[in-house]
């Protein structure tokens, strides 16, 4: 009971949070929003619970301060039942007109179920997960619950090298928090909160990309990530790689919002700064996000007033500000230096000089090219079909498709350089992770391929969206 | 003109629906891959589920935490000879099982030494580096697992 109050109360936060941002709340898909809000939810929780832990308040303390403060915003939103109604529910009416479409929607759920078979049959074969999950996450996530006030004292002297102390909390504060809830060490937590950040990836993506194109691209978008055999082997490992796949993800489409208009959405660029503030809590990952989400909005510099792109980022930095303090404080007081951050020095400078370590990164980076995923058939070729056949138009998105772009391209470089640089044997580095760092850009490259596609026809006019 | 429409039109559907079997036999290969597990899943959770190496692993651990009433820094000493992986899994899952106490395997003396025998299971009183400089044997949980202190 404990459990689903625990996941309840995120999803609540989450959901009256998305509302707000979401002010003109016309036609507004539920699939959309669910998709959205629970694990934004489940964010917001992790980012209160270790907060308020520092202030050394007890669990129960913190709970009514999470219930006070849905209480707050369920007042904030105002006319629910008003609410309820202008959402736009499953149809099944618009469904069976289309054979196509129809037969897309049995795919669709077959896959969606069969995928949650394996995410359960690979969780019960390892429920504490895979060799990161147990040895950082879920260990961390031990130490917070069973010492809710001593935590930071232990995290301090962990040393860096075995255990990186220094990863940020969100999936760990989490599921330390649920298992305060329920009093109990279940493995079912990490298990339920992986699956729910893998499939609400999914279908944040496909009912994403269905709003910005149609149903049928929103259908196929969601059936690439069900498809891809490795993905669920990321979700169910309960490694944090989806969790911050799913903010960057978050952070684009919301932006992408914010932009369909001429004029700037204020509490659209809120929500993508606390989503980018929140891939920061997921993994150091998120950190090059910010750096590089900020660096891509200067592209638009080409397009637009100086000022306004000020506004912009202004709005961006105030919602990701309250997170990025508590990373800061911890990342300063509490966790030893970053394993990665702590070994630079003179080193540095001879590894940029360095070509062979280019040679190698590059080979790696084409190598990923034709095993990414363990599809049977390299996805690539149909994605290079599809542009080839379709075409390239940027005209209905084309702030938000330039500065995704950049930011998926910077992200990639920032990747190979830290390749380069970094103080651990190369190829072994090379071996035990990039495929999970390609892996948490894919659900972008998804929504920013089927964005940029020709033949986008939206279904409702972007107005009555948001 | 309308004749090219109706072609494209053609053509898109006979794409989208190529791209659908593409999918579903996808969908299919990772499928066979479980489909034993999907024809018995209630006998599969029976039988995979609580027996995975670190579950089995933790069962160990069960009485010697109830030794540590707050939490206590201590150093930890594996297995003499064993190779880096295999140190450092049993070393990790030590740390997993035992957390909020803390335990490095540095060379830091400490007060508090545990000692994870997972193979040997014991070691030679007489020979013991620490029981001959002032440690003394807090308890010996004959499973490998042996908590030494000052």
């Amino acid at each position: 009971m404990m459990f689903f109050f625990s996941i309840f109360t995120s999803l609540l936060l989450g959901l009256l949070s998305c509302l707000i941002f979401f002010k003109e709340k016309k036609n507004l898909n539920f699939r959309f929003l669910l998709n959205l809000s629970l694990p934004i939810g489940m964010g917001i929780s992790s980012v209160i619970f270790i907060s308020l832990t520092l202030f050394g308040l007890s669990f129960f303390l913190i709970s009514l301060i999470e219930i006070a403060l849905i209480i707050f915003l369920v007042f904030k939103v105002k006319d629910t039942k008003k609410l309820i109604d202008q959402f736009e529910w499953f149809n099944l009416d618009k469904l069976l007109l289309s054979p196509i479409l129809l037969l897309l929607t049995v795919i669709y759920f077959y896959a969606w179920l069969m995928d949650s078979g394996i995410f359960y049959f690979d969780s019960i074969k390892e429920p504490h997960g895979l060799w990161d999950a147990w040895n950082y996450w879920n260990l961390k996530a031990k130490i917070i619950s069973r010492a809710p006030n001593y935590w930071p004292h232990v995290l301090h002297q962990m040393g860096s090298d075995d255990f990186h102390p220094d990863y940020p909390l969100l999936q760990t504060g989490y599921v330390a928090r649920c298992w305060l809830y329920i009093k109990n060490e279940s493995v079912w937590i990490p298990i339920v909160v992986c699956y729910i950040f893998t499939f609400c990836t999914i279908g944040l993506l496909a009912s994403s990309v269905s709003i910005f194109t149609n149903k049928t691209k929103g259908f196929i978008a969601g059936l690439i990530l069900l498809c891809t055999p490795f993905y669920m082997t990321m979700g169910d490992s309960q490694y944090a790689d989806n969790t911050v796949g799913f903010f960057y993800l978050a952070t684009i489409i919301l932006l992408t919002f914010a932009r369909r208009e001429a004029s700037i959405k204020p509490q659209l660029l809120i929500a993508a700064g606390i989503t980018a503030g929140l891939s920061a809590w997921s993994k150091n990952e998120g950190l090059l996000f910010i750096v590089c989400l900020f660096s891509s909005q200067l592209t638009l510099l080409f397009f637009k007033n100086y000022r306004e792109l000020l506004t912009e980022f202004k709005y961006l930095f105030l919602g990701m500000l309250p997170i990025l303090l508590l990373i800061a404080y911890y990342k300063i007081k509490i966790a030893p230096p970053n394993d990665l951050v702590n070994a630079q020095g003179a080193q540095t400078f001879i590894k940029l000089a360095d070509f062979s370590r280019y040679a190698t990164v590059s080979k790696w980076y084409m190598e990923q090219f034709s095993t990414f995923g363990k599809w049977v058939l390299n996805p690539w070729w149909l994605f290079l079909f599809g542009i080839l056949y379709k075409g390239i138009s940027i005209k209905g998105n084309k702030y938000s498709l330039i500065s995704n772009f950049t930011l998926f391209l910077l992200m990639l470089i920032g990747f190979f350089f830290i390749y380069i640089i970094t103080p651990l044997d190369l190829v072994f580095h090379l071996s035990t992770s990039i495929h999970r760092l390609f892996f948490q850009l894919f659900p972008v490259f998804i929504f920013i391929y089927f964005l940029a596609i020709k033949g986008n026809s939206p279904i409702r006019k972007p107005a009555s969206l948001t | 003109m309308k004749q090219k429409a109706e072609l494209i039109k053609i053509i898109n559907i006979l794409l989208l629906s190529a791209l659908l079997c593409f999918f579903v036999w996808q969908l299919y290969i990772t499928f066979i891959k479980y489909e034993d597990k999907f024809e018995s899943p209630l006998k599969v959770t029976e039988q995979d589920y609580g027996n995975d190496f670190i579950s089995q692993y933790g069962n160990r651990y069960e009485e010697i935490k109830n030794l540590f009433t707050k939490p206590v820094t201590m150093t930890y000493i594996g297995e003499p000879n064993e190779d880096f992986a295999t140190g450092c899994t049993h070393y990790f899952l030590t740390q997993y099982f035992l957390s909020p106490n803390l335990i490095l395997r540095n060379n830091a003396v400490r007060d508090t030494i545990i000692y994870n025998l997972y193979n040997s299971k014991k070691f030679d009183p007489a020979s013991n580096y620490h029981l001959n400089n002032g440690w003394h044997i807090v308890k010996d949980f004959n499973n490998g697992l042996i908590v030494l202190a000052k």
